[in-house]
């Protein structure tokens, strides 16, 4: 394990010409990006665009098939042992306590961290429980709790809210929030629900085709953000815009659009 | 939440259900018998057998016979479990060496253990080891297919998770594979557990000089029917002993599974 990757803040990551195809099919074609450390950046997209793939490819559960994948802790060495994944399922390991599964990893397990940790996500009270017993929304603070352990560089969100309920995801997402306000990792959550790419990311990358099609900077102060009608305005011209970027391709990308695309463009202004 | 009430009859009653069945056939055995249904030299009365049963333990050392059985069912099943376990673990997580072995073992798992007892009393003549020999061959499949299956069937997506949590190779395997491949381990003991008992009497009736299939034979050739009824008692006895000390097992190795999540039927 890299120290300089441990100490707090987040590392750069950058992508150059990279893509990534299996077998004849080409998913990511010549994605360049450079995310700042401690950034927030959602990516958004519709499904097989490529935006999983991306998340994928950074945390090395899959190969580039060309280009370059970069992740730079402050001293310029590479810091991807200080990657951290929470995916849309908690998955849990339903045989160890919610304590060993926070302090899964080779390394011998810091239990007095894992306490901490689990506190910080609201869980101090369920530390020797099995997941079995806890709601999907525990469960979830459980991942993210794991993926805090080890003082995370780089922190990937693929989906992470979307199996929860409302409510639970209005809770989830303010937690990460504070989780990254505090930690100041840098932050990559893929969705395909704009108005929450919006709402937590400092930048949104729309992903179409298996290419950045555009970027929205998102500079609305974040104590505003919720309920706030620039942020709408943001949320419908991403939509727009993939509404867009799909018509045009719309012999090529046969599925249909999610149902949530659509209802997020009312959820914005209501979600008060 | 940890121990949830279960619902229905008060607990002392439903530890007396199961055993409405079996001690209402035994009365109705009993009046049967003592009213003349039954005819005594064919069938013996449970008071006749439990008479046996006495006499058995003074003069024909029963217990001894019973352990000597015992013995050998148990040193079978550790022998085949382990081997059984190895073959599953390594076939289940080696896609070249699932090719190279599972054919062959699919073949053996063919044959009927019993087939093999005259060649097995060739080979060791009438010793323990060929009866230890047939209830190895007898135990290794369960464990062996189910330990495969259990492995193949592990989460990928827990796998996954580990692989970016860094854990790799043995930690990996305890942490990850083993634990998730368990359940599925502990069905194939189970029945591993039932059949060794079930090939050893088999076994013993056909070439021994003690155990529990030894008595079962000497009482057949001599016609002792209450000893022969006897040891079949006790056989369906001893079964179900093996298979509570299989659950017994299953709910010490897997305390994070939920009753009715249980593969095996409770």
């Amino acid at each position: 394990m890299n120290n300089s990757s441990r100490t707090s803040g987040g590392a750069l990551v950058r992508f150059e010409r990279l893509e990534k195809s299996f077998g004849q099919r080409s998913v990511l074609r010549g994605i360049d990006l450079s995310i700042e450390p401690g950034q927030f950046v959602a990516v958004v997209g519709r499904s097989g665009s490529g935006k999983s793939t991306l998340l994928r490819l950074l945390c090395g559960l899959e190969q580039p098939s060309a280009g370059l994948l970069l992740v730079l802790d402050a001293s310029g060495a590479d810091a991807r042992s200080g990657v951290r994944v929470v995916f849309q399922e908690p998955r849990l390991l339903p045989w160890q306590s919610v304590l060993d599964n926070v302090c899964i990893g080779p390394q011998k397990p810091d239990r007095e961290r894992g306490l901490r940790v689990l506190d910080s996500v609201g869980l101090s009270d369920r530390v020797h429980e099995y997941p079995g017993v806890l709601s999907g929304g525990q469960r979830q603070r459980v991942a993210l709790a794991r993926a805090l352990m080890h003082q995370p560089s780089v922190m990937l969100l693929d989906e992470p809210f979307g199996a929860l309920d409302a409510l639970t995801r209005i809770e989830a997402q303010r937690l990460v929030e504070q989780l990254w306000l505090e930690h100041r990792f840098t932050a990559l959550l893929v969705t395909h629900d704009v108005s929450e790419a919006v709402l937590l990311a400092d930048r949104v990358l729309l992903i179409d085709q298996g290419r950045i099609a555009e970027q929205f900077e998102v500079n609305v102060p974040r104590a505003e953000r919720r309920g706030s009608a620039e942020l709408a305005k943001i949320a419908a011209s991403v939509l727009d815009r993939i509404f867009d970027a799909s018509s045009s391709n719309a012999f090529q990308t046969p599925e249909s659009v999610p149902p949530t695309l659509i209802s997020d463009t009312k959820a914005v202004p209501a979600g008060t | 939440m940890t121990t949830p009430k279960e619902p229905g009859a008060p607990r002392s009653l439903r530890a007396f259900l199961p055993w409405i069945a079996p001690l209402g056939v035994v009365l109705l055995w009993q009046l049967a018998s003592q009213l003349g249904l039954l005819p005594g030299n064919l069938m013996p009365a449970p008071l006749a057998i439990a008479g046996a049963c006495v006499e058995a333990l003074r003069h024909q050392q029963l217990l001894l016979h019973l352990g000597v059985s015992a013995g050998r069912a148990t040193a079978g099943t550790l022998i085949g479990t382990s081997i059984g376990l190895t073959l599953g673990l390594i076939t289940g997580l080696s896609r070249p060496l699932q090719l190279v072995l599972d054919g062959p073992l699919q073949m053996i798992r063919a044959v009927p253990a019993l087939a093999l007892v005259p060649l097995v009393i060739l080979w060791f003549g009438l010793g323990e080891m060929a009866k230890i020999f047939i209830v190895v061959i007898t135990v290794i499949f369960p464990v062996y297919l189910n330990t495969f299956h259990g492995v193949r069937s592990v989460d990928p997506q827990l796998i996954e998770m580990a692989r970016v949590y860094d854990l790799r190779g043995f930690s990996l395997y305890r942490q990850v594979i083993l634990p998730g491949a368990m359940p599925s381990i502990l069905v194939g003991l189970r029945f591993a557990l039932g059949m060794s008992w079930l090939v050893i009497i088999v076994a013993e009736t056909l070439g021994a000089s003690s155990g529990l299939g030894y008595l079962a034979a000497t009482a057949r050739e001599f016609m002792q029917m209450d000893m022969l009824v006897l040891t079949i008692v006790l056989w369906a006895l001893l079964g179900k002993g093996a298979d509570l000390l299989a659950r017994r097992i299953e709910r010490r190795l897997l305390p994070w599974q939920p009753a009715g999540q249980r593969l095996s039927v409770e």
